[in-house]
């Protein structure tokens, strides 16, 4: 975790809308919030939820919820449905996990 | 004024055009063999075509220009969180809270992947409540500007 560009007080925030919202199941960090090397860029999350129903619901109230914390930026949220796709595999080879619940 | 008037005008066109995919959608029982056929996606994609300038519009300018010529506001460049927090304070919008749903609801109707249907039909369900949600808020708007004299 100590490569991730988010200051502590942000992953907190991002944890605790994480279990508030889905309450359990891994939620992701991935994209180039994970590349010291680089700079800014939006926070990319994936989550793969242990219970899958309302899941845009839930996105939503995880989305405000954060930005209530956070202040307005750019956060896109990938949800594990099962699918397979291209996003799912690259979040899941290339993410850092934030939580596990 | 007569501006004012002109986008609250519009915003009447578009909830008609709305309405009309509204109900063709609310009669339906979505699901991914219904989106098999692309007549129905038309219908859906009339929907959110109608649904996200009616949020864009109201956000953008129907609350700043109302609240302006309210005499709530002063200055154009006001942040939205203090356009939003005097709309709840005159009980135009239920609550901030709502507002931000239905604006993190627009981003994502905006952004979603085509080919996840599943997505997809939970977003239209979500949609189809939010439309309730603006069509109430717009007419909340609506008659208190007209309550206030600055609709004619």
């Amino acid at each position: 975790m100590t490569s991730i560009r988010l200051k502590n007080k942000e992953i907190s925030i991002i944890v605790n809308s994480f279990i508030n919202t889905f309450q359990h199941g891994e939620l992701y960090l991935f994209g180039s919030r994970t590349d010291a090397s680089r700079r800014g860029g939006d926070i990319d999350l994936y989550i793969t939820p242990f219970s899958k129903t309302e899941l845009s619901r839930k996105k939503i109230d995880f989305l405000v919820n954060m930005k209530k914390g956070l202040g307005e930026q750019k956060i896109d949220v990938v949800i594990d449905r099962n699918y397979n796709r291209e996003i799912d595999k690259i979040a899941k080879d290339t993410g850092v996990l934030l939580c596990r619940n | 004024m007569q501006e004012l008037k002109a986008v609250f005008e519009s915003l009447e066109q578009l909830f008609e055009s709305c309405n009309i995919d509204y109900n063709a959608l609310k009669a339906q029982c979505l699901s991914k063999e219904w989106f098999d056929n692309y007549e129905n996606q038309r219908i859906v994609n009339s929907f959110l075509f109608n649904y996200i300038k009616i949020q864009d519009k109201i956000g953008a300018k129907i609350f700043k220009m109302s609240l302006f010529e309210l005499k709530e506001i002063n200055d154009w460049s006001i942040p939205m969180i203090d356009i939003l927090h005097t709309l709840e304070k005159l009980g135009i919008i239920d609550s901030i809270d709502e507002w931000d749903k239905l604006r993190e609801l627009r981003n994502v109707l905006a952004h979603e992947y085509p080919a996840d249907i599943e997505d997809r039909i939970e977003n239209i369900a979500l949609a189809l409540d939010g439309f309730e949600k603006l069509k109430n808020q717009f007419l909340k708007i609506k008659k208190y500007c007209a309550s206030k004299n600055i609709l004619l």
